[in-house]
C-alpha cells in the first residue's frame, strides 16, 4: 500500500514535469533544420536536357531538349534506368529554339525562337485515382497558347516572360534590333467573356521598350499581375516598369541590387513564391532579394531591399522556387542550399559529389531533385515540415513582403503563397499589456484590503470577509469576460474621463473621511467601532466617486468638446480627443476594460495571500510593538509588513502569473487584435487568447499547431518561474516565522 | 514619583487617517462583487419577468418611423441620451430642437418582434422628442413562437380547419386558445418522442451501420467474409430504414395535424399576420396579468429555462443540454481527481519524510494550480486527444481509423473530464491535506496503540474522518471545473451537441461524444450569435445560473470547512 501511495505523490511531480516535457517535445521539430536523405539515382536518356520538372506525385519528368523537343519519362519506383522517352511533343515544324525560360512554379516553358517569336507551353498533369491504389495514374498534356510574334524584323527573340494575372496577361522578350542593340518587347495578350466562358486568346497591343532603356539588357521578369516589367542590365542596375492595357509603359523605379558590391555585374534574377520578392544574383554568388512593398509617401508600390544571404561559392548554376513555401534552392558547381526568404535561414546546405546541372524542389516540398552534368538524375528525399519556423521568424523582427521596414508581426493565415507571420513578440508584448493593467487596478485594491483584514477589520468580521473573496476568486472568468464585453466596455469606454475621476473620488473620499474623522471629538470617534472604518468609509467614498463621475461629464465638455462654426454646434468628446490630438487608437473593447475585469480575477488571488502572509507574523512582533506603544497603523508599517514582505511579493507573483495565463477575459473583453503598445484605449491579443483563437484553425502538427503549443509552452516557463520563486519564497517565510515562535 | 500625566486627553493615534484609506480597499473589493452580482442578477432574473407591451405613437411629420408606421408595439428596453458625437450629420438639427425639448436628444429602444414580418433585427430607436403617447393596452399579446422569435399584436380571431371562425372579443377566445396551444404543444411532444427518440435511436444505428460499409467499400480488395459482413450490413440498413417507415409517416400525420388552426393578429399599422398554432409554443397578454399571474409566469419561465432545448441556433429556448453537459463533465471529472489528489495527499502528509522531495511535491502541486487553464487545454490536445485518443482508436477502432472517422482521437467528454481533472487535483490536494492535519493525533496513536497497521489505521479511522474535508476539496474542485471554459474550447465542447453524452442507448455512458456547456454556451452565444444585442438578457439568465452554480458549490465547501475547522479546535489537546 505505501508504495502505491508514494506512486500517487510522485506522479504529481512527474504529472507537472510530463506537461512541461510533453509541450516541449511537441515545438521541438519548430526548430530543426530539413533532413535530405541519401540520392536515389537514375540514368536518363541523353539527349541534352536544357531544363526538367516533375509531377506533384512525382511519377513524371518532363524535360526540354536541345533540339526543342519536349519529354515526358515515367519515373520509375526503384532507381536504375529511367525507360526510353515515351511521349514526344516536337514543337512545331519550323521554330528554331534560340532561348527558353522554365517557370518551376507553374510548369510553364517560355520559348522563343531565332526569328522573334515566342511560344507558351503549359504542362498539366491529371491524377487518376480510379486504380484505387495510393498512387494515382498521372496523364500529362500540353497547353499552347497563341504564338506571339514580336516586332517586325523577325530577328532572334531571347529571355522571354509570360505573366497571367487575373486582369492582364503578358509576353514580353529581349530582342536585338538591327543597329546591335537590345531592347525589350512586350505584348499583351486579350481575352474576351462570352456568355459560354472565356474566349480564345488574341493578341494585343505591343510596346516596344528602346527608348526608356538606360542600358544593355540582360533579363527581364515579368510580376505576377501582368502589368509591370522589371528589367536587368548587364552592370547590375535594375529598372521597374508598369506596363497597362494599352501597352503603354511607364518607368516606375530603378535601383541597384548590388550597390554594396562595386565592380559587380549582374547574372541572373528570379521570383520567389508569390511574385513578390525578386533574388538578384551577380557573378560572384553574392545575391540579396528586394520585394515590393506600398511606401506610404509614394502611395505605391515600389521594391525596396529586404534580404541578404550568405554568398554562394561561386556563381549561381541553376535556380528553383519551391511552389508551397518562399524557400528557392540555388547550385554552383556541386554546392546546393536550400534557403527561406522570410527568415534568410538555410534549411539545407552540402557539396554533393557530382556536378550539378540542374536542381528543382519537388512539388510537395518533400524532396529536392539533381540533374547533374552526366545525365543522372538524383533524388533526395527531404523531411521539412516546418520551413517557415525558427527562432528568428519567432522572436527576430523581420521584413516580410508588402510592409516597408522590419517588424514583429503575427499574421498565420492567409493563402498559399502569403507569407506567414509568427512572430511571438507582438503576443508577449500584448500579454504584458493586459497583465500590466490588470495589475495596476488590482494591486492597490488588494493590497489595501489585505492590510486591513489582517490587521484592523474586527475578526468575527474576517469570518464573513474572507470567504466573500474567495467566491469572488471563484467566479468563472467566462462570465468576467461577458460582463467586461458586453456590460462594462461600453459604459466606461463613453466616459473616460467619468471613469477617471470616479476612481480617483473613491480615495479622495476615503482620505477626507479619515481627515474629518481624526479631527472630530473622541466621544464621536467612539461611535465607530474599531474595526468597522471600511463600512463607514464605503458611502463617503462612493459620494465623492459619484460626484467624480458626474463631474467627469463636465469636465469632458470643458476640456475636449468645443464649438464648431462651420457645423453651428457643439462637437468632439474625449474619445475624438485621443483619436484627433493624441493620434492613438480607440477601440471600445480595450486595456481599461480589460483590466476593470482582471481585477476581478486577480484581486482575491493576491488578497488571500498576502492576508495570509500577514496574519501569519507572529503575534509577539504586534504585541510587542504594541505595548511599547506603536499606534495600529505604526506597527502595521513599520512591523508587519517588512516582516511579511517576503509573502506579499509571492502574492503580487503568482497574482502576475494568474494574469498572464488568463484566457476567456482577453478573448471576450479585447478584440483581440495585435497591438504591439500600452495604449490604455485599444485591445491586445495575449499568447493564451492566441491560442483560444486559432487552434480551431490549427492542423495537427502542422506549424500553426506547433506554434501555438510554443504559445503555451511560453505561459507555462512564464508561470512556471513566477509560481516556483514565490513558492520557495513562501517557504522561506514559514521557516523563519516558525523560528521565531 | 513626579505624577506626569501618563496620556494627553485628546491624543489621536498616528496614522488613523491611512487605517480609513486601507479600509476602502476593503470597501472596494466588497463592492465591486455585490456590484458584479447584482447586475448579473437584476439582468439575469428580468429575463425571465413578464414585461408590458408598449403602443407607442409618433408625431406625424419627425423623422422617426418604423417600416413607415407611425405607432411601435413593443417592449420598452431603455432609454438613453444621444450624444453629439454619436449623431449622424443628417441628424444634426436635432440638437437645435433639443434647446426647446431636451427630449429630442433622446431615445428609446423598443424589442419589437415580429421578424418574419419586418426583416429586420429585433430593435426599433426611436426619439423622445417625437413620441407622443405610450399606452399599454390590455388586449395586446405576445407569441412565443419556434421561428422568427416572438410576435406581439393584437389578436383578431381564431380560424379553424373547417372554416369556423372564433373572433378576439368572444368570451370564450383566450380560453379556446389556451387550449388549442396545449393541445399543439402535447401534439408537439409526442413528434420529439418520435422524432428524436424512437427515430433518432433507429438513426443513430444505422449511422454507426453505414460507417462500418463506408470501411467496407473502401477496401480495395476485399475478403469473401468482408463481402457478406457488407451484404449483411446492407440488408440491415434496408431493415432499419423500414422500420423508420411507420414512424415518419406518423409524425407527418402529427405535424398535418398541427397547423390546421391558426392565429389571426393584427400587428403595427393593420397589418394581419396569420399564425399557424403549430409554430406557436406560448402566448401571454402581460397587459392584463396581475402580479401573482406575473410571479407564477416568472418561474414557469425559469423552469422552462432550465429544462427545455435551445432553439434558433442557441438564440432562444433553455439551456437543458447545456446544463447537463456541465452536470456530466464534473462527475466524470470529479471520479478521476478524487483518487488522485487523495492519494497524493495522504502520501505527503502520512508517508512522505520532510526533506527535498517533499519541497519539491508541493512546488510541483503549487506550479500545477498556478499553470494557466489553456496550458492544460493545449496539454489535453496534444497528448490525450492525438496521442492516447488516436492509440485507443488504433487498438479498439481500426476500421475507423481506416476511414478517417476518429472515435477517441478527436474532442469527447471523456476527454474534457480527464484535462480539468489535472487542472483541479492540486486544489484537492491541498484541502485533503488540511483535513487529514486536522485529525488529532489521539485517534491515531490510539489505533496504532491498538495494534493496527499504519495502512489500517489511514484507512479505518483517518480518512473516514477527513472525508468532509476531502468533499470539501471535491466540491471546490467541481466550482472551479463547472465554470472554466478556456480548456474546453480545445478539447471537445460544442455549441449544439446533436446528442447529450448519456442517453437510453447502449452504452448509455458515451465518453467519445462531444458535449455542451453552460460556460460555453455563455461563450458563444454572447460573442457569436448573428444579433449580440437581442440574445444579451438570454446569456445574463445562463451567466446567473451558472455564477449560483459556483457560489452555491463555494459556500458548501466554505460551510463544510469552517464546521471541520471547529472540530479541528474542539478536538486539539
Amino acid at each position: 500500500m505505501t508504495g502505491l501511495i508514494m506512486v500517487g505523490g510522485v506522479s504529481i511531480i512527474v504529472a507537472v514535469f510530463f506537461i512541461f516535457v510533453f509541450i516541449a517535445f511537441k515545438i521541438m521539430p519548430l526548430f530543426r533544420a530539413a533532413e535530405v536523405s541519401e540520392a536515389q539515382t537514375f540514368v536518363v536518356p541523353d539527349k541534352g536536357i536544357l531544363s526538367f520538372g516533375v509531377d506533384e506525385s512525382r511519377q513524371m519528368l518532363y524535360v526540354l531538349t536541345e533540339a526543342g523537343d519536349l519529354y515526358f519519362l515515367p519515373l520509375a519506383e526503384e532507381g536504375g534506368e529511367v525507360p526510353a522517352f515515351t511521349v514526344d511533343a516536337g514543337l512545331a515544324g519550323d521554330f528554331e529554339l534560340h532561348s527558353f525560360y522554365h517557370d518551376l512554379q507553374r510548369d510553364r516553358f517560355v520559348l522563343t525562337s531565332n526569328d522573334g517569336r515566342v511560344q507558351v507551353k503549359e504542362i498539366r498533369f491529371t491524377q487518376d485515382f480510379s486504380g484505387g491504389t495510393a498512387n494515382p495514374v498521372v496523364r500529362p498534356s500540353i497547353n499552347l497558347l497563341p504564338e506571339v510574334r514580336l516586332g517586325t524584323e523577325n530577328r532572334p527573340a531571347f529571355g522571354a516572360v509570360y505573366s497571367a494575372g487575373d486582369r492582364q496577361r503578358l509576353v514580353a522578350a529581349l530582342q536585338e534590333t538591327g543597329d546591335g542593340r537590345t531592347t525589350v518587347r512586350a505584348a499583351i495578350l486579350t481575352q474576351r467573356r462570352t456568355p459560354f466562358g472565356p474566349g480564345p486568346l488574341q493578341i494585343g497591343a505591343q510596346a516596344d521598350l528602346l527608348d526608356l532603356l538606360s542600358g544593355e539588357p540582360k533579363q527581364i521578369l515579368a510580376l505576377g499581375t501582368g502589368d509591370g516589367l522589371v528589367v536587368a542590365y548587364t552592370d547590375g542596375r535594375i529598372e521597374f516598369f508598369s506596363i497597362n492595357a494599352q501597352a503603354e509603359t511607364r518607368r516606375v523605379q530603378g535601383f541597384d541590387p548590388f550597390a554594396e558590391r562595386t565592380g559587380a555585374s549582374f547574372s541572373r534574377m528570379e521570383f520567389i513564391l508569390g511574385d513578390q520578392t525578386i533574388v538578384f544574383f551577380d557573378e560572384t554568388g553574392y545575391h540579396v532579394a528586394w520585394n515590393l512593398a506600398f511606401i506610404p509617401e509614394e502611395a505605391r508600390r515600389l521594391f525596396i531591399p529586404s534580404k541578404t544571404f550568405d554568398d554562394l561559392p561561386g556563381p549561381l548554376e541553376s535556380f528553383a522556387p519551391s511552389r508551397r513555401n518562399k524557400t528557392f534552392l540555388v547550385t554552383s558547381g556541386n554546392f546546393a542550399r536550400l534557403s527561406l526568404l522570410t527568415t534568410m535561414a538555410t534549411r539545407w546546405q552540402a557539396n554533393l559529389d557530382f556536378d550539378i546541372h540542374q536542381a528543382i524542389i519537388a512539388p510537395r516540398y518533400d524532396a529536392l531533385i539533381f540533374l547533374d552534368t552526366r545525365s543522372r538524375l538524383h533524388i533526395k528525399e527531404m523531411v521539412d515540415d516546418h520551413p517557415i519556423a525558427g527562432f528568428t521568424a519567432f522572436f527576430a523582427r523581420i521584413q516580410y513582403e508588402g510592409r516597408p521596414g522590419r517588424i514583429w508581426d503575427w499574421q498565420s493565415d492567409g493563402g498559399a503563397d502569403f507569407e506567414r507571420k509568427l512572430s511571438m513578440v507582438p503576443l508577449m508584448i500584448g500579454t504584458l499589456k493586459g497583465t500590466v493593467y490588470a495589475m495596476f487596478i488590482a494591486v492597490p485594491i488588494a493590497l489595501l484590503s489585505a492590510v486591513y483584514v489582517s490587521q484592523f477589520l474586527r475578526p468575527s468580521l474576517k469570518r464573513v470577509v474572507k470567504p466573500t473573496m474567495e467566491i469572488m476568486a471563484s467566479l468563472p472568468s467566462v462570465i468576467l469576460g461577458f460582463f467586461a464585453g458586453m456590460w462594462l466596455s461600453p459604459i466606461i469606454s463613453n466616459a473616460v474621463p467619468s471613469v477617471m475621476l470616479a476612481v480617483i473620488g473613491i480615495f479622495v473620499g476615503a482620505l477626507i473621511t479619515g481627515l474629518v474623522w481624526t479631527r472630530l471629538p473622541k466621544h464621536i470617534r467612539l461611535r465607530v467601532p474599531t474595526g468597522w472604518e471600511f463600512f463607514f468609509v464605503l458611502g463617503p467614498a462612493l459620494f465623492v466617486a459619484f460626484l467624480g463621475w458626474q463631474f467627469g461629464q463636465v469636465v469632458e465638455n470643458w476640456l475636449f468638446v468645443q464649438y464648431d462654426e462651420s457645423l453651428g454646434r457643439d462637437v468632439g468628446s474625449f474619445r475624438m480627443w485621443v483619436v484627433q490630438v493624441l493620434g492613438w487608437d480607440f477601440e471600445t473593447r480595450n486595456a481599461l476594460v480589460v483590466g476593470f475585469a482582471m481585477g476581478f480575477a486577480v484581486i482575491p488571488i493576491i488578497f488571500t495571500i498576502s492576508e495570509d502572509s500577514m496574519s501569519n507574523v507572529p503575534n509577539a512582533f504586534r504585541s510587542g510593538s504594541l505595548a511599547l506603544g506603536a499606534s495600529r497603523w505604526q506597527t502595521a508599517m513599520r512591523i508587519v509588513i517588512p516582516t511579511a514582505a517576503a509573502g506579499i511579493f509571492s502574492a503580487l507573483m503568482i497574482g502576475f502569473g494568474r494574469a498572464i495565463g488568463e484566457t476567456m477575459i482577453m478573448v471576450m473583453a479585447t478584440g483581440n487584435a495585435v497591438v504591439q503598445d500600452f495604449n490604455p484605449f485599444t485591445g491586445m491579443r495575449t499568447l493564451s487568447a492566441n491560442i483560444a483563437v486559432e487552434i480551431s484553425e490549427a492542423e495537427q502538427n502542422g506549424t500553426l499547431y506547433r506554434t501555438l503549443f510554443l504559445c503555451a509552452f511560453i505561459l507555462f516557463v512564464f508561470t512556471f518561474t513566477l509560481n516556483t520563486f514565490a513558492e520557495l519564497l513562501r517557504q522561506w517565510l514559514r521557516k523563519r516565522y516558525r523560528a521565531v515562535e | 514619583m513626579s505624577s506626569t500625566q501618563p496620556f494627553e486627553k485628546n491624543v489621536r493615534p498616528a496614522g488613523e487617517v491611512w487605517v480609513w484609506i486601507t479600509g476602502v480597499g476593503l470597501a472596494i473589493g466588497l463592492f465591486m462583487i455585490c456590484f458584479l452580482l447584482a447586475v448579473i442578477a437584476w439582468n439575469g432574473l428580468n429575463f425571465f419577468w413578464p414585461k408590458p407591451l408598449a403602443e407607442i405613437s409618433l408625431t406625424e411629420d419627425g423623422r422617426s418611423d418604423f417600416r413607415g408606421e407611425r405607432t411601435v408595439p413593443g417592449v420598452i428596453i431603455q432609454r438613453r441620451t444621444l450624444t453629439a458625437e454619436n449623431l449622424s450629420p443628417s441628424d444634426a438639427d436635432l440638437l437645435d430642437l433639443a434647446r426647446d425639448n431636451r427630449d429630442f436628444m433622446r431615445e428609446m429602444m423598443i424589442f419589437t418582434g415580429n421578424r418574419d414580418l419586418f426583416a429586420t433585427n429585433n430593435f426599433a430607436f426611436l426619439n423622445m422628442g417625437e413620441i407622443t403617447s405610450v399606452e399599454f393596452p390590455r388586449e395586446l399579446i405576445r407569441i412565443e413562437r419556434t421561428e422568427w422569435g416572438d410576435a406581439i399584436g393584437r389578436p383578431l380571431e381564431l380560424r379553424f380547419a373547417d372554416g369556423r371562425v372564433l373572433g378576439a372579443d368572444d368570451p370564450a377566445f383566450v380560453s379556446t386558445l389556451r387550449d388549442q396551444v396545449d393541445e399543439v404543444r402535447d401534439r408537439r411532444r409526442e413528434i420529439i418522442r418520435i422524432e428524436r427518440r424512437q427515430m433518432g435511436r433507429i438513426n443513430a444505428l444505422i449511422n454507426r451501420e453505414e460507417l462500418e460499409i463506408r470501411y467496407l467499400r473502401s477496401l480495395a480488395e476485399p475478403s469473401d467474409a468482408q463481402r457478406r459482413e457488407l451484404e449483411d450490413r446492407l440488408v440491415r440498413v434496408a431493415e432499419l430504414r423500414e422500420e423508420l417507415g411507420p414512424l415518419t409517416a406518423a409524425s407527418r400525420i402529427l405535424r398535418d395535424q398541427q397547423n390546421q388552426v391558426r392565429l389571426a393578429f393584427e400587428v403595427v399599422g393593420g397589418h394581419t399576420q396569420v399564425q399557424p398554432l403549430g409554430d406557436i409554443i406560448n402566448f401571454y397578454f402581460p397587459n392584463k396579468m396581475s402580479l401573482f399571474q406575473r410571479i407564477g409566469w416568472f418561474f414557469w419561465k425559469v423552469w422552462e429555462f432550465l429544462s427545455e432545448y435551445p432553439r434558433e441556433a442557441n438564440t432562444e429556448g433553455g439551456i437543458f443540454p447545456a446544463l447537463f453537459g456541465t452536470f456530466v463533465m464534473t462527475v466524470l471529472m470529479s471520479l478521476a481527481v478524487t483518487p488522485f489528489g487523495v492519494l497524493a495527499a495522504v502520501y505527503l502528509r502520512e508517508y512522505a519524510k520532510q526533506g527535498p522531495l517533499v519541497s519539491a511535491v508541493r512546488i510541483s502541486i503549487n506550479n500545477l494550480a498556478g499553470v494557466p487553464a489553456i496550458v492544460f487545454g493545449v496539454f489535453g490536445l496534444g497528448f490525450f486527444i492525438h496521442e492516447v485518443g488516436a492509440v485507443i482508436d488504433q487498438v479498439f477502432y481500426p476500421r475507423m481509423v481506416a476511414i478517417n472517422t476518429p472515435v477517441f482521437g478527436t474532442g469527447g467528454i471523456l476527454w474534457a473530464s480527464l484535462t480539468l481533472a489535472l487542472m483541479t487535483v492540486p486544489v484537492v490536494i491541498v484541502a485533503t491535506e488540511e483535513a487529514l492535519a486536522a485529525v488529532s493525533r489521539g485517534v491515531r496513536e490510539g489505533s496504532l496503540a491498538c495494534g493496527a497497521s499504519k495502512w489500517q489505521t489511514i484507512q479505518r479511522l483517518v480518512l473516514p474522518a477527513a472525508s468532509p474535508g476531502i468533499l470539501t476539496g471535491l466540491i471546490l474542485a467541481m466550482a472551479r471545473g463547472a465554470g472554466e471554459v478556456a480548456p474546453l474550447l480545445l478539447v471537445g465542447v460544442m455549441a449544439l451537441a446533436p446528442s447529450l453524452p448519456i442517453d437510453s442507448m447502449f452504452p448509455f455512458v458515451h465518453l467519445d461524444r462531444k458535449f455542451m456547456h453552460l460556460g460555453f454556451h455563455i461563450y458563444i452565444v454572447a460573442l457569436h450569435s448573428p444579433d449580440t444585442e437581442a440574445t444579451k438578457p438570454l446569456v445574463f439568465a445562463s451567466t446567473l445560473v451558472l455564477i449560483l452554480m459556483v457560489i452555491v458549490l463555494n459556500l458548501a465547501a466554505i460551510l463544510i470547512r469552517n464546521h471541520l475547522r471547529r472540530k479541528l479546535e474542539s478536538a486539539a489537546f
